[in-house]
């Protein structure tokens, strides 16, 4: 048996740089992800 | 002198005592069940999928031995430290990980965590069924006989409302990831050369920068990939594991590594035949691949283990990856039931998800004239683009006092961790940029 039915967590507090940080790194990974996209489409034959 | 009688009382008991002696030998049994057959070695094996494979392949017979073989020796090292968190996260907080990312950094996080997860997912699978395609071709199965028993094989895993059956079923399919060695064994490699490549990393690859870092990144995300985490912190939780069986669940992890190296390493070695005989791979590509590229150097035989290795590799990845996503999707939907053991009638979103990724994904690889060896190359690089994020989420939440207690990350744990993201996030960037620079006219 597992133990899914802990009662819920509270929300970690994060200081306004570390949302910040994570935000960064997310519109990072977006930019990253589109360029991968972009060149995966641009190399398809045809 | 005093030996003699002590040897023979011993010996004397070893007769007498054969309960005795059977029952410790069955609990040895036990336990070493108990360490192969869990999570780690699931996520580890699972992720020795179809194009993991075809990655570790690719690379053997792009380059041969040298540089590849202890790169990817270091990515199921890193592989080790990233599920070792993420088991312990599972252990300790008795919560999967898109759960404790929606409980503790909120929706926004929690909804973009599990979208990555998803869309990764829905392209890996979808590379699964084309490795399960190809493999099943070689013996003259037709695609849509492949994706029938693809899908087939995920309703399989959900019936029976068991998570030890379902685990089970993997770790029964799992065992034939060692097809691969077979396939090294008839390789003949030279075990003066393998040692060599593994000391000095050595024959550097001589390639365009674009193609080192497309089987780099490549290689990484064989090896190292969101839905592992995803889908090692769910099952540690389904399977009931706590604190208390941390020491149990890193032996795993440990082997799952140890075993997924060796296949993977198998996988690469087989191939590199076809680079002392410099086969163009260009040819094959959309047929029944490396099986059909190696028959006329390793035989028919290792050709045809190659092919059945494929279809195991894609189909146990089609168990996992298709639980990983179902796990992410009944985690974040609230009173939603999120565990093996439901039956589809009391967890319709978690069974419903688990089937209908796999349909979808055999829907795709159906449709005629869809890229699917284009898809099956880049998949790895999207999954190795979106862990960065994935990895910096495990960071925070294996050092998080609150939920974690005394089983927060050790100083090493983060250095390497922290490296381990760092690089995969480098690596990922590197290849990118450069292809898209290569792209723009």
């Amino acid at each position: 048996m597992n133990n899914r039915d802990l009662p819920p967590l509270p929300p970690m507090v994060l200081s306004a740089r570390a949302q910040t940080g994570l935000i960064a790194l997310r519109v990072f990974l977006g930019v990253i992800t589109v360029m991968a996209i972009f060149t995966f489409l641009h190399g398809l034959p045809g | 002198m005093l030996q003699q009688p002590i040897t023979a009382f011993a010996e004397g008991n070893l007769t007498t005592d054969r309960p005795l002696q059977r029952r410790a030998g069955l609990r040895r049994l036990a336990i070493l069940a108990e360490i192969l057959v869990g999570p780690g070695v699931l996520a580890m094996l699972g992720e020795n999928d179809g194009p993991s494979m075809l990655s570790y392949a690719t690379s053997g017979a792009s380059f041969g031995l040298g540089f590849f073989l202890p790169f990817i020796l270091l990515t199921f090292a890193a592989a080790y430290v990233v599920q070792e968190m993420a088991m312990r996260l599972g252990a300790v907080t008795g919560r999967g990980y898109g759960e404790l990312i929606f409980q503790r950094f909120g929706k926004l996080w929690g909804w973009i965590s599990v979208g990555d997860l998803v869309l990764t997912n829905l392209i890996t699978l979808i590379t699964e069924v084309i490795a399960i395609r190809i493999g099943m071709g070689f013996f003259g199965v037709p695609a849509w006989g492949a994706v029938l028993c693809a899908v087939i094989l995920v309703a399989a895993g959900s019936w029976g409302s068991r998570y030890s059956r379902w685990e089970r079923l993997c770790a029964g399919l799992a065992i034939f990831n060692a097809t691969f060695v077979g396939v090294a064994w008839f390789a003949h490699p030279d075990a003066a050369d393998v040692a060599s490549s593994i000391a000095t990393w050595s024959p550097l690859p001589d390639a365009a920068p674009s193609m080192f870092l497309m089987l780099v990144v490549s290689n990484i995300g064989a090896t190292v990939t969101p839905w592992m985490l995803f889908f090692q912190q769910s099952a540690s939780v389904d399977k009931g594991m706590t604190a208390r069986d941390l020491r149990r669940g890193r032996q795993n992890t440990a082997a799952g590594a140890v075993l997924a190296a060796i296949t993977g390493c198998a996988a690469f070695i087989a191939a590199t035949p076809l680079f002392t005989h410099h086969v163009d791979m260009s040819q094959y590509l959309d047929g029944t691949g490396f099986a059909e590229a190696l028959r006329p150097i390793i035989g028919v035989s290792g050709a045809g283990l190659f092919a059945l290795g494929l279809i195991e590799a894609g189909a146990i990845a089609m168990l996992t990856i298709s639980a990983s996503s179902a796990y992410a999707v009944g985690e974040v939907v609230q009173g939603a039931g999120c565990s093996f053991d439901l039956s589809p009638k009391n967890a319709p979103l978690f069974h419903g998800t688990n089937i209908g990724i796999a349909i979808l994904a055999g829907a795709v690889v159906l449709l005629p004239g869809a890229p699917l060896m284009a898809i099956a190359l880049n998949a790895n690089l999207l999954a190795t683009i979106l862990m960065p994020a994935a990895l910096v989420f495990l960071l925070i939440m294996s050092n998080d006092k609150m939920v974690m207690g005394a089983y927060v990350n050790g100083k090493w744990t983060n250095r390497l961790g922290i490296a381990i993201a760092v690089l995969v996030a480098l690596a990922g960037s590197a290849y990118a940029i450069n292809g898209f620079l290569e792209a723009l006219p």
